[in-house]
C-alpha cells in the first residue's frame, strides 16, 4: 500500500487555522485513527477542543515521534526540550492530547507535571493551578495532621 | 462545577481505548456528591479530567499526594480515594492481594476477627500511612530442621541455618537453650541493641489435646516470651509455625500440611487457632526421610555419596511426584543434575519414588498411615466437630515446609484425597502447594509483622508480659 505514506490529512484548530499533516502521523492520536478507520474522515478534521497554537506543538511533537529515522534517545533529547514550557502551557497540551487520544504526549507531559509539582509546597500548587484555597485554618491543620509522614 | 462534570463525562466518553471504569464510574458518582458541597473555583484544574489527575498522582507517589490533600478540599477527596491508595499498596515489594487480605483478616490480632471488615469501609490511605509507621521487625523461624531469620522489610529471609535447638529430653531448662538460641542467631544477624520488636515462629510440639500437652505448649510460648524478655528485646510476637503458613496463603482457616524435617504434621486451623481438640496428625515421615531413601535408593544402583547434603541437593533438583504411580515406572524418566564436585548425576525412578513413599510408606518398609489417610482422617475429625456452620473450613489444603515444594505433590495429594473420600465430602477440595516455596512460615510472618496494627494488635510487651504471668492469664 504505497499510497498510505503520503496520504495527507487536514486538522482544523477550534479558530480555524488548518494544518495539513501526513496521515502516518496523524494516527498516533487514536481519535483520529479512529475517524480514519472508520471513514468518517471529512476534509479537513475539525478539532473544536484544540486551539491553533496548541495544535501546532501537538503536530511538532507527532510528526517528531513519526519519524522512523530517529533513535530513541534522540527523540528523547527532544522530549526533554519540548517540554521546557510555562506550566499553562502544559495544561492544554495535556487537555489536548487527552481529547486526541495521543497516549505518547500524555505520557511525557504528565511525567513532566509530576516532576515539577514534585518541588513545590503547597501554597506554590495553589498559584500554579490557580486554586482557592477553601479550607478554614483549623481545617487545613487537621488535613495535614492525618498524613503526618507525608510531612516529613 | 458544570463544567467538571461536562469536562469528565466528556474525556470519559471520549477515549474508546479508556479503562473498565468507564461503565460504572466511582469518580462521577463521588462527584454527584461533591454538588451538593460549596466548592469555590479551582481554577486551571477545573479543566483537567479526574483520570489524568489521578495518573499525575500515581507518578508523583504516595508521599507528595498525601501532601496535596492540603490544597483544597476538591483535592482532598480526590487523593483520598481507595483505587489510588491500592495502587500504591501494590507498588510495595510484597503482592497487593496479600496486603489486602492481611489488613482485612487480621487487623484485630487474636482472636481474629470471624467476619472480617468490608474492603469500602476501610481507607486505603490511611492504612497506607500506617503500615509506614511500622518499624519493622525481625522474624525468627526456627523449626526442627532448619532456621529461617531475617527482617521483616526485606524481600526475603537473609539467613538460614540448620537448628541447634534441641528440644528432647535434656539437662537445661527450656528457657536458656532458647536464649542461647535467640542470642547465637542475634549475634548472627548482628544486632548489638534490640529496638524492633521480634516475631518468631513457634514450632509444633505436643499437639494433643490432654493437659500435659496443653501445658507444654503453654510453657513452650511463656519461654519464648521470656528468654527474649530477658534479653531486652522491647516486643514479641509468638505465633504457630503452621497459622504463619496458613497466612502466608491468604487464608485464615484450613488445613495446614507441614512436611517438616523429622515429621509431618496435619493441623486444623479455625480461624486463626489451632483445633487441638479435632485432632493434629502426625506422620513419622519428614525430609530426613526422604532424602534417606533417596540415598539408599541410588546405592542400589552403586552410587554412593557420603554427604547427605548432595543427596539432598539432587532431591529438591531432581525428584517430583508422578499424579499416576504405575503409570510412570513405564515411562522413560532419566534427567541429570551436575552437582558441584561430583559432576553429572542421573536419576530415572527415583526421581519420582522419592516422594511416592508420602503416599505409599511401605515402598520404604515404613508402617506409617499414607499422607492421603492422615488428611482424610483430620477432615473426618473436623466434619464430625461440626465446629462451624460452615462445612468447608476444612477442605483446604495447604501445604508448606521444604519437601512440599516436590513439583507435582499438591496435584496428587488433590487427586488422591478426592479418590478416597466420599464425593459428599470431597467436592470443593483444594490443595494449594507452598506459596512462597521454602519459606511459607517466615512470608507469613512478614506479612503480620508489616500490618499496620502489628505493634498493637499482634505483640507482647515485657511490662505485658510480666503482668499476664503474673495473673496466669496467657492463653
Amino acid at each position: 500500500m504505497s499510497s498510505s505514506e503520503e496520504r495527507k490529512l487536514i486538522l482544523k484548530s477550534s479558530d480555524n487555522e488548518e494544518f495539513v499533516v501526513k496521515e502516518s502521523s496523524a494516527v498516533q492520536c487514536l481519535t483520529i485513527k479512529n475517524l480514519v478507520e472508520d471513514r468518517c474522515v471529512s476534509d479537513p478534521i475539525p478539532l473544536a477542543n484544540v486551539d491553533s497554537k496548541i495544535l501546532a506543538l501537538v503536530i511538532e511533537f507527532m510528526e517528531k515521534h513519526a519519524e522512523t529515522t530517529l533513535s530513541n534517545s534522540e527523540k528523547k533529547e527532544f522530549d526533554v526540550e519540548f517540554v521546557k514550557k510555562p506550566f499553562d502551557d502544559l495544561l492544554e497540551l495535556i487537555l489536548a492530547a487527552n481529547y486526541l487520544d495521543f497516549r505518547e504526549l500524555m505520557d511525557v507531559l504528565c511525567n513532566t507535571c509530576a516532576k515539577q509539582m514534585e518541588n513545590w509546597s503547597v501554597e506554590e500548587v495553589r498559584e500554579k493551578f490557580n486554586i482557592q484555597n477553601d479550607y478554614t485554618v483549623e481545617e487545613e491543620k487537621a488535613a495535614r495532621a492525618e498524613n503526618p509522614w507525608a510531612f516529613e | 462545577m458544570a463544567t467538571l462534570l461536562r469536562k469528565v463525562f466528556g474525556s470519559v466518553s471520549h477515549r474508546p481505548g479508556s479503562s473498565s471504569r468507564s461503565n460504572s464510574n466511582p469518580q462521577i458518582d463521588r462527584f454527584q456528591q461533591m454538588m451538593y458541597i460549596q466548592i469555590s473555583s479551582v481554577g486551571e484544574f477545573d479543566r483537567i479530567p479526574i483520570d489524568i489527575f489521578i495518573q499525575i498522582l500515581k507518578i508523583l507517589g504516595p508521599k507528595e499526594s498525601a501532601k496535596l490533600r492540603a490544597v483544597c478540599k476538591s483535592w482532598k477527596y480526590i487523593v483520598s480515594d481507595n483505587e489510588l491508595w491500592m495502587y500504591f499498596l501494590q507498588n510495595q515489594e510484597q503482592p497487593g492481594d496479600s496486603i489486602l487480605f492481611a489488613e482485612t483478616h487480621l487487623r484485630s490480632g487474636f482472636p481474629l476477627q470471624v467476619f472480617p471488615t468490608q474492603a469500602p469501609d476501610l481507607s486505603f490511605m490511611h492504612i497506607y500511612g500506617q503500615r509506614v509507621q511500622v518499624p519493622g521487625a525481625i522474624i525468627i523461624d526456627g523449626g526442627s530442621g532448619y532456621c529461617k531469620y531475617g527482617w521483616s522489610k526485606y524481600s526475603a529471609p537473609s539467613g538460614r541455618s540448620a537448628t541447634f535447638l534441641e528440644f528432647g529430653n535434656i539437662e537445661s531448662p527450656m528457657s536458656s537453650r532458647l536464649r542461647h538460641f535467640f542470642s547465637i542467631i542475634c549475634s548472627r544477624m548482628q544486632l548489638k541493641t534490640f529496638t524492633q520488636p521480634i516475631i518468631v515462629s513457634i514450632p509444633l510440639r505436643h499437639y494433643d489435646d490432654t493437659e500435659f500437652a496443653k501445658g507444654s505448649r503453654r510453657q513452650l510460648k511463656e519461654a519464648i516470651y521470656s528468654a527474649l524478655f530477658d534479653m531486652n528485646v522491647p516486643a514479641v510476637c509468638a505465633i504457630n509455625q503452621a497459622t504463619l503458613a496458613l497466612f502466608a496463603a491468604r487464608h485464615t482457616s484450613g488445613i495446614v500440611v507441614n512436611i517438616g524435617f523429622h515429621q509431618t504434621s496435619i493441623v486444623p486451623i479455625l480461624n486463626g487457632k489451632i483445633m487441638h481438640k479435632v485432632g493434629v496428625e502426625a506422620i513419622g515421615i519428614g525430609a530426613l526421610k526422604l532424602t534417606g531413601f533417596l540415598k539408599e535408593q541410588m546405592q542400589q544402583n552403586n552410587v554412593n555419596f557420603e554427604s547427605l547434603y548432595t543427596v539432598r541437593t539432587l532431591k529438591e533438583n531432581l525428584c517430583y511426584v508422578a499424579l499416576d504411580y504405575k503409570a510412570e515406572l513405564s515411562k522413560d524418566t532419566r534427567a541429570s543434575f551436575r552437582v558441584p564436585s561430583e559432576g553429572w548425576i542421573t536419576l530415572s525412578k527415583e526421581r519420582f519414588q522419592t516422594g511416592e513413599i508420602l503416599f505409599q510408606p511401605r515402598i520404604a518398609g515404613m508402617q506409617a498411615m499414607a499422607l492421603q489417610q492422615a488428611v482424610a482422617l483430620c477432615m473426618d475429625h473436623c466434619q464430625d466437630a461440626e465446629l462451624t456452620g460452615d462445612n468447608n473450613w476444612y477442605k483446604t489444603v495447604i501445604l508448606a515446609g521444604g519437601s512440599a515444594c516436590l513439583p507435582g505433590l499438591s496435584e496428587r495429594l488433590e487427586k488422591e484425597l478426592r479418590g478416597y473420600l466420599p464425593t459428599s465430602m470431597s467436592s470443593g477440595i483444594r490443595v494449594i502447594p507452598p506459596p512462597y516455596g521454602v519459606d511459607s512460615a517466615w512470608f507469613g510472618a512478614k506479612l503480620v509483622s508489616n500490618l499496620s496494627t502489628f505493634t498493637g494488635s499482634w505483640c507482647v510487651t515485657k511490662k505485658q508480659f510480666r503482668h499476664w504471668s503474673r495473673r496466669k492469664q496467657m492463653w
